[in-house]
């Protein structure tokens, strides 16, 4: 009993004087929402830090060092510097907008953050002409049915490609339905080259590449052995071809200039061989109007091939064809404002595709979101005690501007 | 009144540097080396890197470095702020980011450097020789083109 009196009396005691004064000390010089803010950044830190330390990964260690470059899969380094300026414009501004509402100055600081907020609109659209451009060129995130992008330059490829180009309209769609063999494809397709003259340039266009290339590629694998070990073999062989067909197409001068340059020289020799060996065999023949008829076919494939392999090696020192996208024929039909675009033999674009649209994507939506946060303080009169509030969303929006810093030189530029 | 008298004691609270001089000393750096960034880019694009991007990469990499060292340092005040608990928040993360990227070099980055036959057989690129030395062709492996003979076979 008396001793808890006395506990009580204690008290009292202490109580009365005043004696016993609790220290509070801050577990932070800051305050909690910015504490808050710098935890969840930090995660941030990790997450992003994942998805780029994944990209740079994959892009240099993408098999045979065959990771597109920037003009490759239309990534515009202007639009991405303009991008990059704006960005850090605009971490500038909200710097800017934080000292002038520490300062009182609410007028001065809604203007800042008004132009913060535009300079944010102005990267969402600028990312979305970007966007809109690789899907007009069938640069897909997912490899699904809209991609137009092919790892190899393969006979899925060559599929794709002929029914691509039948489906245009200037091939009566009955050869559309065809097996990438050379002999049953080639039986298919009606000969349109007497009613050329007729065709606008754009129909033209596509007929002759189906004529010269796709089907030339679908004799070479359908017709010839694809065993180059033996060194009187002419050099031909399916892949090479392929190569070099895709090339016309959308031509990555900087990995296959020599391959094609070299693959177009073992043409040459292969048919003018061939060509030499046909008289004897259409003789050999005789009346088989079947083997007549099949003769006269390789040679007119032949024939097409030889005369368009020189308007090739002439167009060659002709236009520089060092970005790939300015020649081909798939930029040809862009030039005549076709909605045509052939599929696109990019080694490693689908991985590409994948890592681009994810990461400027994230950035993208943590860019929107930086948006809405802006979007609140504009209603607000922005004294001195919103300060913290500004601070804390200006913090947010350097962290957005810093992985754009790396995300900038790692897209556009490398 | 009141307003003024809240004001008067943040002021006193805060220490209250106008640092606008140095935010556009580093708004300017960083234009410099977004320009510096672009040229480089540009640069290897157009082919004056030739054979040796690895070097533009290298600066670019570092200009970007620099880049985010003045934005966190200066626009995120950090170089302003008192007490050891900024460094307790962004070492570890850094550290750890940089363990999460280390951590995928061996499987993901190096592992076309371990390609099998079967996974080579597939690859988009002829892995052993993705360019041909001489413009002379028919002088690939013997394995390789065994390779592809089977993948298009399909």
């Amino acid at each position: 009993m008396s001793e808890h009196e006395d506990h009580h009396d204690e008290h009292g005691h202490d109580d009365h004087h005043g004696h016993l004064q609790l220290e509070y000390e801050e577990a932070l010089p800051i305050n909690n929402g910015k504490v808050c803010l710098w935890l969840f950044l930090s995660t941030e830190i990790m997450f992003f830090a994942g998805l780029i330390g994944t990209y740079i990964v994959l892009r240099f260690g993408s098999p045979g060092d065959t990771w597109p470059r920037p003009h490759d899969v239309h990534v515009s380094e202007i639009l991405g510097t303009i991008n990059t300026f704006i960005l850090i414009l605009s971490s500038f501004t909200v710097v800017l907008t934080y000292e002038a509402t520490k300062r009182n100055n609410a007028t001065r600081a809604k203007m800042f953050l008004a132009f913060t907020f535009l300079c944010g609109c102005a990267f969402l659209g600028i990312k979305l002409v970007e966007y809109s451009g690789k899907f007009a060129y069938g640069i897909h995130p997912n490899p699904g049915a809209r991609s137009l992008l092919y790892e190899q330059a393969d006979v899925y490829y060559l599929k794709d490609l002929r029914a691509k180009l039948t489906s245009s309209g200037a091939i009566p769609l009955a050869a559309a339905a065809t097996d990438a063999m050379a002999e049953e494809a080639a039986a298919q397709v009606p000969d349109v080259t007497d009613t050329s003259g007729a065709q606008s340039g754009e129909s033209k266009l596509i007929t002759d590449f189906l004529q010269n290339s796709v089907q030339w590629a679908e004799y070479v694998v359908g017709r010839v052995p694809n065993t180059h070990v033996d060194p009187t073999a002419h050099g031909l062989n399916h892949r090479d071809v392929l190569i070099a067909v895709s090339q016309e197409v959308y031509p990555i001068e900087r990995r296959y200039g020599n391959l094609t340059k070299a693959t177009h020289v073992a043409e040459k020799a292969f048919i003018e061989i061939r060509l030499a060996e046909l008289p004897a065999e259409q003789e050999a023949a005789g009346d088989d109007k079947d083997v007549q008829s099949l003769l006269a076919f390789e040679k007119k494939i032949l024939e097409a091939r030889q005369a368009h392999l020189a308007h090739l090696t002439a167009h060659a020192h002709g236009e520089g064809d060092e970005h790939g996208h300015s020649s081909g024929v798939n930029a040809e039909l862009r030039e005549s404002e076709s909605k045509i675009i052939l599929p696109m033999h990019i080694p490693s674009g689908n991985m590409f595709s994948a890592t681009y649209f994810l990461l400027t994507g994230f950035h993208a939506l943590h860019v929107i979101v930086g948006l809405i946060l802006f979007a609140f303080p504009m209603f607000w009169t922005l004294d001195r005690s919103r300060a913290n509030y500004i601070e804390n969303i200006g913090l947010y929006w350097h962290f957005v501007d810093l992985v754009w810093i790396f995300l900038f030189p790692l897209f556009y530029l490398f | 009144m009141s307003d003024h008298d809240i004001n008067a004691e943040h002021h006193d609270d805060h220490e209250d540097h106008d640092h606008s001089a140095t935010y556009w000393k580093v708004f300017f750096g960083l234009m410099v080396c977004t320009a510096i960034s672009t040229a480089i880019g540009m640069m290897i694009s157009n082919g004056v890197f030739d054979g040796n991007e690895l070097s533009g990469w290298g600066i670019m990499i570092t200009v970007s470095c620099v880049k985010a060292f003045l934005v966190i340092t200066f626009f995120m005040h950090l170089k302003w702020e008192v007490g050891t608990w900024k460094w307790v928040l962004t070492i570890p993360a850094s550290i750890m980011s940089l363990f999460l990227i280390l951590m995928l070099v061996p499987d993901v980055g190096l592992r076309t450097h371990h390609y099998t036959d079967e996974r080579s057989d597939r690859a988009a690129y002829d892995v052993e020789s993705p360019i041909p030395a001489s413009p002379a062709v028919g002088h690939h492996e013997e394995s390789s083109d065994d390779h592809s003979d089977n993948a298009e076979g399909h």
